[in-house]
């Protein structure tokens, strides 16, 4: 079976679980050669066994000499790096009166100082690859709805690093088109996933969520793989995908 | 099932060229039988007869409230319903403010504003019953433009705000209607190849200084396909798509 992305190589971020995995299943589905960044090893071994050609490479994205080892070392075992996912994400939703200073430096070393090492250490090697057979490279990150407007109380400092991310994805994708790189972002909505279902009291809680009021992490895997399998003409720049019900 | 439009009634506007014509080719290529709307009968005839019994024909000016009314009446006696709407029908002249003719400023808020007001109006009351039907879902999408979420270049000062209007009410109309589930998305494409852009010479443009500077109609249509085929818990409800190689 031919897949749409055969003979690419894909760097997916928090790959060890929700949308992260998700994206990883969906990508090599398609014949990309993946791989797995997370800081849970045994996490991305898993999926690993489960995957045609996925790498494993334990990483904490918020250290950025850590990142750019893992990724110069995916460019020269696979050739180059075609596609790039930004996914890990970090969630605390309390208000600003009651928070923890740490929970907010977590956020922004996660959510964006994440987005950032990673994508200087792929920048090279996509716009490399953007002049290979492929003829375009992908960055796609993924953002949020709080990454559009502050959704709620509580959302403060989730949707400070993801309006951030949404600033500096527009910028990159300003300063590659003639590169030929293409750079998204897709914004999700409520979303099954660790980070909603743990139950504390500082994260969205999809527990309550009705059928349509709660998206799959399937569901932004698929949209990421459209996004990555357009024609090279046509650059989807930014999806925004709520659950149906889904007001805010 | 929202994954597949068999059984489906959509209505698109401007379907006698460009986007809304390769919209609905590719929604009657998905199952759904389409009403064709627009000013110009012989173009629409053209189409239906290649669609055969998928098409159904209704010569219509989206500026128009009596007829459009009409006409969507029309649509739900012959064909049963309407599950999804596209609003596609158009008008863009792109003439700095200070030598513009104030004839073709009315032009486009009458097509791009009013007629999408005049249309989903028309149809939402089809749209909530049909989400209650088997489908469980119903589906507004309109096309905007990148010209909707910002002023991108002089020039486009009406086209934008126009734009912006119709963007505005959409995101209005999504949180009125998502306890309905109709799910409410717009699509917001760069420069493709149209009418309006061949008329202008953007188009020629373009492709004379671009590898990847110029989308197809067909492009666009598969973005309205992807969101009016996703599960009934998944609503994209913006997609902004460029070519590669646009910047602004």
């Amino acid at each position: 079976m031919t897949g749409r992305l055969d003979s690419t190589t894909a760097i997916v971020t928090g790959a060890s679980s929700g949308i992260g995995a998700a994206t990883a299943r969906a990508l090599a589905a398609e014949g990309a050669a993946v791989a797995l960044f997370a800081r849970r090893r045994d996490r991305l071994e898993d999926l690993a066994r489960e995957l045609d050609g996925a790498s494993v490479h334990e990483v904490d994205v918020s250290d950025a000499d850590a990142v750019r080892r893992a990724v110069d070392e995916v460019a020269q075992q696979r050739g180059g790096v075609d596609v790039l996912v930004n996914n890990a994400g970090y969630g605390s939703m309390d208000l600003a009166r009651d928070a923890d200073l740490a929970e907010w430096q977590k956020m922004v070393d996660v959510n964006l100082h994440g987005v950032l090492s990673t994508t200087h250490a792929a920048l090279d090697h996509l716009a490399r690859s953007a002049r290979g057979s492929r003829g375009i490279a992908d960055v796609v990150t993924v953002s949020s709805v709080a990454g559009r407007s502050v959704t709620g109380p509580g959302s403060n400092i989730y949707a400070a690093t993801k309006h951030a991310v949404g600033a500096f994805s527009e910028a990159l994708r300003q300063e590659l088109a003639e590169q030929h790189v293409r750079v998204g972002l897709v914004e999700p909505g409520l979303v099954d996933t660790e980070l909603t279902n743990t139950g504390d009291d500082n994260k969205p809680d999809a527990s309550q969520a009705s059928e349509l009021g709660l998206l799959h992490a399937d569901d932004i895997a698929d949209a990421v793989v459209y996004v990555v399998t357009r024609p090279a003409r046509a650059a989807v720049n930014e999806m925004l995908v709520r659950p149906t019900e889904q007001e805010n | 099932m929202a994954e597949t439009l068999e059984g489906t009634t959509a209505v698109v506007t401007g379907a006698s060229s460009g986007i809304g014509e390769a919209t609905a080719r590719a929604l009657a290529g998905r199952g759904a039988r389409v009403a064709l709307l627009a000013r110009r009968r012989d173009r629409l005839d053209a189409l239906a007869g290649e669609l055969g019994d998928r098409a159904a024909v209704f010569e219509v000016d989206v500026t128009d409230d009596a007829a459009v009314a009409e006409t969507m009446a029309a649509v739900v006696r012959e064909l049963g319903g309407i599950d999804v709407l596209v609003n596609d029908a158009g008008y863009g002249s792109m003439v700095p403010a200070l030598e513009a003719d104030l004839a073709e400023w009315r032009t486009m808020v009458d097509v791009n504003v009013n007629g999408v007001l005049l249309t989903t109006h028309a149809a939402l009351p089809h749209l909530v019953e049909a989400a209650q039907g088997p489908r469980g879902v119903a589906d507004v999408v309109t096309i905007s433009s990148v010209a909707g979420r910002k002023v991108a270049s002089p020039g486009a000062g009406v086209y934008a705000a126009t734009k912006h209007a119709v963007n505005a009410f959409s995101e209005a109309l999504r949180q009125e209607l998502a306890a309905r589930h109709v799910r409410v998305g717009l699509v917001e494409p760069g420069l493709v190849r149209s009418e309006m852009t061949e008329h202008s010479g953007a188009a020629a443009d373009a492709e004379e200084h671009f590898a990847l500077g110029l989308m197809e109609p067909g492009d666009i249509a598969d973005a309205v396909v992807y969101m009016v085929t996703r599960p009934r818990r998944t609503a994209v409800n913006e997609m902004l798509v460029r070519p590669t190689e646009q910047t602004r």
